[in-house]
């Protein structure tokens, strides 16, 4: 298809024109296309080959005894475990049990922090009394408070929920206390100004102008949660992805292993790609 | 030219002797305002015009009731201030719309935070809209509009809670010269028509020229009145470019120019 303009049959009683709204709507979709193929379309597709690439050299160095597949595993063998654990259903349970356990944490301790954080903004005697106790707290890994937390409350999923909630918790806070504290205070004199009340400025100025720390808390507390379960997990859990990697990992079944971290990268994913649409949509409307 | 006429008009607003001290990090005081007296009178339009640093923001603070002077009073008809009124309102260098309401629901703030009806406060910030040719962005975000419509949101805000008075800090500062332009003219012509008494804080000597009945130069810090001058050329010219033409204008601009404690480069 030739870009002559002249060639376009006229319909209409108008001289074709050598530059009208018809050609310029053209040139148009033609710079949209090639701007596809070449922003999307090409990347992805050395991407996707690129894995491929990998995939398959592994499995040739395994088929050719050049790779040992008993301390690396291979693709072929990762199939193999997965399908395995696709037919008795214990993905499912394993998957499921990992995702509620770290969705439940992150929503129970982003709450709490939340809400404290914020509300701490009343009493800010109390907030800084408290400050640096709780930035010394962070500093903590709380995978550390792990076996404590597995010996008061079993190795059920509620210890799994409490490790993810407190990670979520102590960062919530923090950065709900500094959005609060960020507040231009210029927006606070001119509220007060008005004759605001303590809870029309809370309410109308500082919870509104909060909400970005808040958000950025959420990106990073949902991949700390994550990080929480699958750490107690390991120490000893009923299911679960962590669970499924460590006893893998006893086993020397490293396909297994292999399954497992695959699996919770995916879930890793899929939580980064939810709280970034939920921080984008919230982000339209602050 | 140079004088300091009591008026038989009353005076809404007045400065006896206000002081304010700060701490500075040593926790020695450092005294920022010495004694401000002067009146404002219903109407009128008055800009203070100062060397930087004289603390202009302190002042308009004092005012508006935000912030309690060391000494000295103020009087808005004829009540101590002590705290925020209904009475004065304050525009800052900032416009400070919410970025999470629209234009609308910028206007009407002032409105809900005194509970007023939902009917009546859209009827108040229609009026304006309609008013400033602004109808259109009644849904819009601020961060869609240019500086000098933010500004002119704020202006709204500030007049839909119907003060007598009105506090200016340097509201204009951050636009681009033409849209400042724009703007005084807008506020002279919004002020007059609708009987506002209005102090403005400003650096720029010309706009306080064009825009005031009355200038009142302040020293360096500690601050205090210096000179007060009627102008008010802005009330036989059509508009603040006209009142720049005037033939009085670079008289008083040499005036106050001459008047303030700036630093000059030593030879």
């Amino acid at each position: 298809m030739t870009a002559s303009i002249e060639t376009v049959p006229s319909t209409s009683s108008r001289p074709a024109a050598s530059s009208g709204p018809m050609s310029e709507e053209l040139e148009r979709r033609a710079l949209l296309r090639s701007r596809f193929i070449s922003r999307h379309l090409v990347p992805n597709v050395i991407r996707v080959l690129l894995i491929v690439l990998l995939i398959g050299l592994w499995q040739i160095g395994t088929n050719a005894k050049v790779l040992d597949s008993f301390t690396l595993g291979s693709p072929q063998g990762i199939w193999k475990s997965f399908a395995m654990s696709v037919a008795d259903g214990s993905i499912v349970t394993d998957c499921l049990s990992t995702l509620s356990s770290t969705v439940v944490g992150f929503v129970i301790g982003s709450a709490l922090g939340v809400l404290s954080g914020l509300a701490l903004w009343f009493v800010p005697k109390v907030m800084r009394l408290i400050d640096p106790i709780v930035v010394t707290l962070n500093g903590l890994p709380k995978i550390a408070l792990g076996p404590l937390i597995i010996i008061w409350f079993g190795s059920g999923k509620v210890s799994k929920i409490i490790l993810a909630a407190f990670a979520t918790f102590i960062i919530a806070l923090l950065n709900s206390c500094e959005g609060s504290a960020k507040v231009n205070e210029e927006s606070v004199s001119l509220v007060r100004s008005m004759g605001a009340s303590k809870w029309q400025l809370f309410a109308k100025v500082i919870v509104p102008s909060s909400m970005p720390w808040i958000i950025s808390a959420f990106r990073v507390n949902v991949g700390l949660a994550l990080l929480a379960v699958i750490g107690g997990e390991f120490i000893s859990a009923d299911a679960g992805l962590g669970r499924k990697a460590a006893v893998a990992g006893n086993l020397y079944d490293l396909n297994g292993i292999w399954v497992s971290v695959l699996l919770i990268l995916v879930l890793a994913a899929l939580l980064n790609v939810v709280v970034s649409w939920v921080a984008r949509r919230i982000e339209k409307i602050v | 030219m140079v004088t300091n006429t009591s008026d038989e008009r009353s005076a809404v607003v007045s400065l006896r002797h206000i002081a304010k001290d700060y701490r500075d990090a040593n926790l020695r005081k450092v005294p920022v305002i010495r004694d401000l007296t002067f009146d404002v009178h219903s109407g009128e339009f008055v800009s203070i015009v100062g060397p930087s640093g004289c603390g202009k923001s302190t002042m308009l603070n004092i005012i508006s009731g935000l912030l309690p002077p060391s000494s000295g009073s103020v009087t808005i008809n004829d009540r101590v201030v002590d705290g925020p009124t209904t009475s004065i309102a304050y525009m800052m260098q900032q416009d400070l719309l919410m970025e999470w309401r629209t234009i609308r629901q910028n206007i009407e703030l002032g409105l809900e935070l005194r509970h007023v009806p939902t009917d009546r406060r859209h009827e108040v910030s229609s009026e304006y809209l309609r008013r400033f040719g602004m109808s259109e962005f009644a849904d819009s975000r601020p961060r869609e509009l240019s500086g000098g419509m933010r500004q002119r949101v704020a202006l709204m805000r500030t007049l839909a809670l119907d003060p007598d008075i009105i506090l200016l800090d340097e509201p204009f500062s951050a636009l681009d010269y033409q849209t400042r332009l724009l703007l005084e003219d807008e506020v002279l012509r919004t002020f007059s028509s609708l009987g506002k008494t209005g102090i403005l804080i400003t650096h720029d000597i010309g706009e306080a020229i064009v825009m005031s009945d009355r200038v009142v130069v302040v020293a360096n810090r500690p601050t205090s009145v210096k000179e007060i001058i009627d102008v008010g050329i802005c009330r036989h010219n059509a508009s603040v470019t006209e009142s720049r033409s005037d033939p009085e204008y670079s008289t008083f601009f040499q005036h106050i120019w001459g008047d303030l404690d700036q630093q000059h480069l030593v030879d």
